[in-house]
């Protein structure tokens, strides 16, 4: 059996056969020991797949200082803690969406008709559709955002990723990420702002 | 005796979960240092732990945590909630029992992960591994068993707090339930097998349900416990008596039953009823299926939290449950001699079928309490024998019968008969029509509304309901605006439901085009937004295609998700990952594609449904004043719904018609000429939908014709119905000729036989009869032989003659006919005073009866005893002269099965291995405790059944109506994975040329176009 220093001297030359035997090797107690701290099923499985991606991109952080399963798991740990962290933030902050008040479209297509006539509880066409509609602008909206400032915010709210993990992927100081999200949130509440202007002014 | 109301488990149990149970979980997870609990209010605490961590320990506050007071009550966001306990088996001698306090450990268990040493433990780590606080409350406000607490009353209060979920689908009923929960006491719904109310001799002790009181009476629920002369009514009733106390609204001023059991708690809100001066006689219309007559001055006293109106039910504690179909004023009412007059009428039809003699018996010892003073208690298991009460009544100088006669108005004709009456103990419902009452919301119309409509060629109202008076349209909006302007067309397709499934393929990457008379299919990329996958996956509906990119579709989770999973692919695509993490990652998009066509297009989105613009719902009361082809329907329904058209008829521009004289002068003619449909629930009958012309009614109930309730198997006890107005004149004229009870007699002549006269107006025309100048007239009335085969003329020979008219001069004669039938033997019941004794059968010689119970001896003796009772002639008997004849006739009921249940000699299955019991006692002699019990399994198992049979029905029609054709469209309506029969079709660009009716009715288009025309 391969020792531990050469599967990641493997892993450091970029050898995918060496990445398959430490996978098959580890990702089972990998799994097991998230499993314990994390006891969701769908999380766990993005968890341990985030696990090993550090391990490919970050092997040489591995020092040979103690074993390879240990620092392992203590990488599964922060993961964990990091998810659990994210999971209460979201509770705590959930984003809004910025909700457009909507013009009511009937009204403006047919300015004579009186109010008694038209059916206000009916959305056209259908409200679900309507609130699918909305959703749809609002990421409409994002992909209009300049590259960074959509990059960071999607990687934290279509991702779930929290910001020190979005700052690691992107390659950028957590600070920056703070401040592109920032940037980003203003922008998407003035549009939903506009858009509820706008239609105010031409009801 | 007194008897346990309350539920003390739910307190024990949280404090051994928050005291024990939780610390050791904790401790076993978590580096726990310190644990302790200190309440803070009577519905909060506060949880102080601490964690070892290597900086020092870690202290942790978690408040509020919720709690629940000493009855087990929680307080959570201003709500009180309750967690129902739960058995894990139908045995609930050997079941495990969980409270609330199981079930938060196992909760908390369940999400609470096991911490690796050495952890850097803070506030803010302490709070993200175990956000106890928010854990206790989503599970106090999600989860299945903690629930907002039923605080309609005293008794529901204290019913849902000693509430029993069995989580198995077992029988509904076992032996191990005796004396644990309440034979009787159970839902009549879905949740039949499952919910149970512990006996009040029953209490929850280490996770079992054990018994600590075995005394008879002790096995009964709290609710159980509190109706008097149990023993005299069937299992159902007492079922739905119980069920139904809870719902009884709360008066300002509660007043005491004449009649107790003696286990009411001592708190003057347990008292919700009213004692009703009660008269069991025949009637007319309004007594029809449970329909109940109030007097003015009744309807005064019922008065909470507003008057009572037509629509409203009432309930007594022994399972009957009517609407108020008409109030009178007092003069009007059948008056006791000394002039007081009734308060309510129970036609005494109802009675003997229903087997609810209990209510009888307690209106006649009421006298007794009424000239006493005091209530009288009769408990469960121990009410006193005919005799008794009949010896009562003779010393108070009342009729020992409890039977006497009634003027009709104060001073009156005599009716012609003695009645039984008393005071009951009603409560009025929470079910009041004037919250049933929905004129502006558009009325849901589903599958089996499809099937009826389509069944009965009735096109035009169908492509209104599915397409032109569609909520799904959008100019749905503007719909009243048009139709005030001028006639509406029909909307040509595509239908809204087209429309969504055209959509949702586009999404999958499916165009499926609509080109004027057929459908063509291929594959296309998704027009507007996509969602491009990081790499392609095998397409979910055609394993050997691949697909690349989806529409997005922002309002589904599933695709939320696979966004995510996407994002991941993406990414570990970028960053060149080695390639098993690659792998999992692909079969994880592959399975999230999956997931989301799985709910993308279902077999739901192939069936006809949504809800229908000008329509309405309503309580239904019966109404002997309207014509065959009339329904009433209330003010504000009339008003709502014709509005736009009146408008139009007024030329009132934009104004709102105001609801005067004038307009109403307008409108009235207006609704005359209109015929609206009405639809009882779903029924799987072709009668189920009928159109009648409008008329207003003062009240805000749907009135109709006594003719309806067998057309539309409806009946009186809080049944509701859909009012629908046709707009274009295709489908008002398509109405006339295709669904009116004309329409549907000349489709099915054979609809004569069940429309033919019962129950009250069935006994009073084979009353006339009796005599020959009554026949006579009824001759008369038909103009047509009508044979009288035993002295008087039954439903059967009834039903003959007006097939005869049917035939000639035909339906039209012959529902004029039906009616003046109806209103002749109205008036002669409403005259009679005929009514049922509380003492039935005492007359009866039963000498003969077999002193066992063995079964073959007792099936002789039954038969014996019907054919005996049969035989009698005497009409006139006060015992069971009136009962006789409305058996005999087809009025009401039947010999061979309702005697038996009256006079005992029932045979019933007694248990899940088929076992036949008899019941020697019947309910008019009262049941022994064993005897009640007996009869629970075949009673109990028998509503099991109807509602499987229900499901089952649904599944059969579902089958038998499913579209025949081979084309695609046709094809998807069947499949349980229509998106496959759509990715086929596109796969080989197949043509749906469009000539299956489905097909076409689902697309918009007429039933029969020019390819098969």
């Amino acid at each position: 059996m391969q020792s531990e220093h050469s599967v990641m001297a493997g892993i450091l030359a970029r050898d995918p056969a060496a990445f398959e035997t430490l996978f098959g090797r580890y990702s089972g107690v990998v799994c097991y020991h998230l499993q314990r701290m994390v006891r969701d099923h769908a999380a766990v499985e993005d968890l341990v797949q985030e696990v090993f991606l550090r391990v490919w991109q970050r092997a040489e952080q591995w020092q040979g200082q103690g074993t390879l399963h240990a620092w392992l798991l203590r990488i599964a740990t922060n993961l964990a803690l990091n998810h659990l962290r994210a999971v209460r933030r979201r509770r705590e902050q959930p984003f809004d969406v910025p909700s457009p008040l909507l013009a009511d479209n009937v009204e403006q297509t047919l300015p004579s008709a009186p109010r008694w006539l038209i059916d206000h509880t009916i959305m056209p066409p259908d409200a679900a559709v309507e609130r699918a509609e909305q959703r749809r602008l609002v990421w409409e909206w994002v992909d209009a955002l300049p590259v960074e400032q959509r990059m960071a915010f999607r990687l934290v709210h279509t991702a779930d990723m929290d910001r020190r993990t979005t700052a690691e992927v992107l390659g950028i100081p957590e600070g920056t990420v703070k401040s592109r999200l920032h940037y980003a949130i203003r922008t998407l509440i003035q549009r939903g702002r506009d858009m509820a202007l706008d239609g105010e002014e031409s009801s | 005796m007194t008897i346990t109301t309350t539920a003390p488990w739910h307190k024990a149990s949280f404090t051994q979960f928050v005291q024990d149970r939780l610390p050791q979980l904790l401790a076993a997870r978590l580096p726990l240092v310190d644990y302790q609990v200190t309440a803070t209010s009577p519905y909060t605490c506060t949880i102080r732990l601490a964690l070892a961590s290597p900086a020092g320990d870690c202290v942790v506050d978690y408040a509020p945590i919720p709690q629940p007071d000493a009855e087990g009550v929680f307080m959570v966001d201003g709500t009180p909630r309750v967690v129902v306990v739960t058995a894990a088996t139908a045995a609930l001698d050997t079941a495990e029992i969980q409270c609330v306090g199981e079930q938060l450990y196992t909760y908390i268990a369940a999400h609470l992960g096991e911490a690796p040493e050495g952890l850097p433990w803070d506030d803010a780590l302490a709070r993200a591994w175990l956000p106890l606080d928010r854990w206790m409350h989503t599970f106090l406000t999600t989860h299945r068993f903690a629930q907002p607490l039923d605080q309609s009353n005293w008794l529901a209060r204290c019913e849902h707090l000693r509430s029993l979920y069995i989580l198995e689908r077992e029988k509904v009923f076992t032996a191990a339930q005796f004396g644990r929960v309440c034979p009787f006491q159970k839902p009549e719904g879905p949740s039949l097998r499952h919910v149970r109310r512990p006996a009040v001799g029953a209490d929850i002790q280490d996770g079992r349900l054990v018994i600590v009181d075995a005394r008879p009476a002790a096995g009964l629920s709290v609710a159980a416990s509190m109706i008097p002369f149990l023993e005299h009514d069937t299992e159902n009733r007492i079922l739905m008596g119980a069920n139904m106390m809870r719902q009884w609204l709360v008066p300002p001023d509660p007043e005491p039953a004449l009649i107790q059991t003696g286990h009411e708690p001592a708190v003057p809100a347990f008292w919700c009823g009213r004692n009703l001066l009660t008269a069991f006689i025949a009637w007319d219309a309004g007594g029809l299926e449970d329909g109940l007559v109030l007097s003015a001055s009744c309807a005064q006293r019922l008065s909470y939290p507003t008057p009572v109106e037509p629509g409203d039910k009432l309930s007594n504690r022994h399972g009957t449950k009517g609407v108020v179909s008409q109030i009178l004023p007092d003069a009007a009412m059948p008056h006791l001699a000394d002039g007081t007059p009734v308060e309510i009428i129970h036609s005494c039809m109802g009675v003997p079928t229903r087997g609810t003699i209990g209510q009888l018996r307690e209106a006649v010892l009421s006298r007794v309490a009424r000239v006493e003073g005091a209530p009288i208690l009769v408990p469960p298991f121990q009410a006193p024998s005919a005799e008794e009460i009949c010896a009562r009544l003779t010393r108070l100088g009342l009729p020992a019968d409890g039977m006497e006669y009634l003027t009709l108005g104060r001073d009156g004709a005599l009716l012609q008969r003695p009645s039984t009456i008393g005071w009951v103990y009603w409560g009025r419902t929470n079910h009041l029509a004037q919250d049933k009452l929905e004129v502006r919301r558009g009325q849901r119309q589903g599958l089996f509304d499809y099937y009826l409509l389509r069944d009965l060629e009735a096109y035009d109202n169908l492509a209104e309901h599915f397409n032109t008076r569609s909520d799904q349209r959008a100019n749905a909006a503007t719909l009243a605006w048009r139709v005030a302007r001028g006639p509406v067309a029909q909307a040509g397709p595509p239908t809204p439901l087209f429309t969504q499934v055209q959509q949702r393929l586009a999404c999958a990457g499916i165009r499926m085009e609509f080109t004027g008379d057929r459908l063509t299919f291929r594959f296309a990329p998704a027009p507007g937004p996509t969602l491009t996958l990081a790499a392609p996956v095998r397409h979910p509906w055609l394993r050997e295609r691949m697909l690349e990119a989806i529409g997005t579709s922002d309002e589904l989770p599933e695709y939320q998700a696979l966004t995510a999973v996407n994002a991941r692919v993406a990414r570990l695509r970028a960053s060149n990952a080695p390639a098993p993490l690659v792998r999992q990652a692909l079969v994880q998009l592959e399975a999230q594609c999956r997931a989301l066509f799985d709910v993308l297009l279902t077999p739901a989105h192939l069936c006809f449904r949504n809800r229908v613009l000008f329509s309405g719902r309503g309580v239904i009361v019966p109404d002997g004043t309207l014509r065959y082809d009339q329904v009433g329907i209330p003010e504000k329904m009339a008003w709502a719904l014709f509005a736009p058209l009146l408008a139009r008829e007024l030329g009132a521009g934009a104004a709102v018609p105001p609801q005067d004289p004038p307009e109403a002068a307008v409108l009235d003619p207006l609704m005359a000429r209109t015929w609206v449909l009405l639809q009882h629930m779903p029924q799987p009958i072709p009668t189920g939908i009928a159109a009648f012309h409008p008329i207003r009614r003062t009240d805000r109930a749907i009135h109709l014709h006594p003719c309806v309730c067998p057309l539309m198997n409806a009946d009186f006890d809080g049944d509701q119905a859909a009012i629908f107005l046709p707009l274009t004149p295709e489908a008002q004229a398509e109405a006339g000729q295709r669904l009116s009870v004309v329409a549907h007699l000349q489709r099915d002549p054979g609809l004569m036989a069940s429309l033919s006269p019962s129950h009250d107006a069935m006994w009073g025309l084979a009353t006339l009869s009796l005599t020959p100048d009554g026949y006579q007239e009824i001759l008369q009335i038909t103009g047509t032989a009508v044979a009288a085969p035993h002295g008087f003329v039954t439903r059967q020979t009834l039903a003959e003659a007006l097939r005869t008219i049917l035939q000639r001069p035909g339906p039209t004669q012959a529902l004029t006919v039906l009616d003046q039938l109806l209103q002749r033997g109205f008036a002669v019941a409403r005259a009679s005073g005929a009514s049922i004794s509380a003492f039935l059968g005492t007359r009866i010689d039963r000498s003969g009866a077999p002193p066992g119970t063995d079964v073959a001896a007792w099936e002789a003796y039954r038969e014996e005893l019907i054919e005996q009772i049969g035989a009698y002639t005497d009409y006139a008997d006060p015992d069971l002269g009136v009962q006789l004849l409305a058996m005999k006739s087809g009025a009401r009921g039947n010999l061979s099965h309702h005697l038996p249940l009256l006079l005992g000699g029932r045979i019933v299955v007694a248990d899940a291995a088929g076992t036949r019991v008899v019941i020697p006692h019947g309910v008019a002699d009262g049941l022994t405790v064993q005897q009640a019990c007996t009869g629970i399994f075949s009673a109990h198992e028998g509503l099991g059944r109807t509602l499987d049979e229900l499901q089952e029905i649904g599944q059969a029609m579902r089958i038998a109506h499913a579209p025949q054709g081979c084309t695609v469209l046709a094809r998807a309506m069947r499949a349980q994975r229509p998106g496959v029969v759509f990715a086929r079709a596109a796969a080989i660009e197949e043509v749906d040329p469009l000539v299956d009716l489905d097909s076409r009715l689902f697309v918009g288009l007429p039933p029969s176009g020019p390819i098969d025309s």
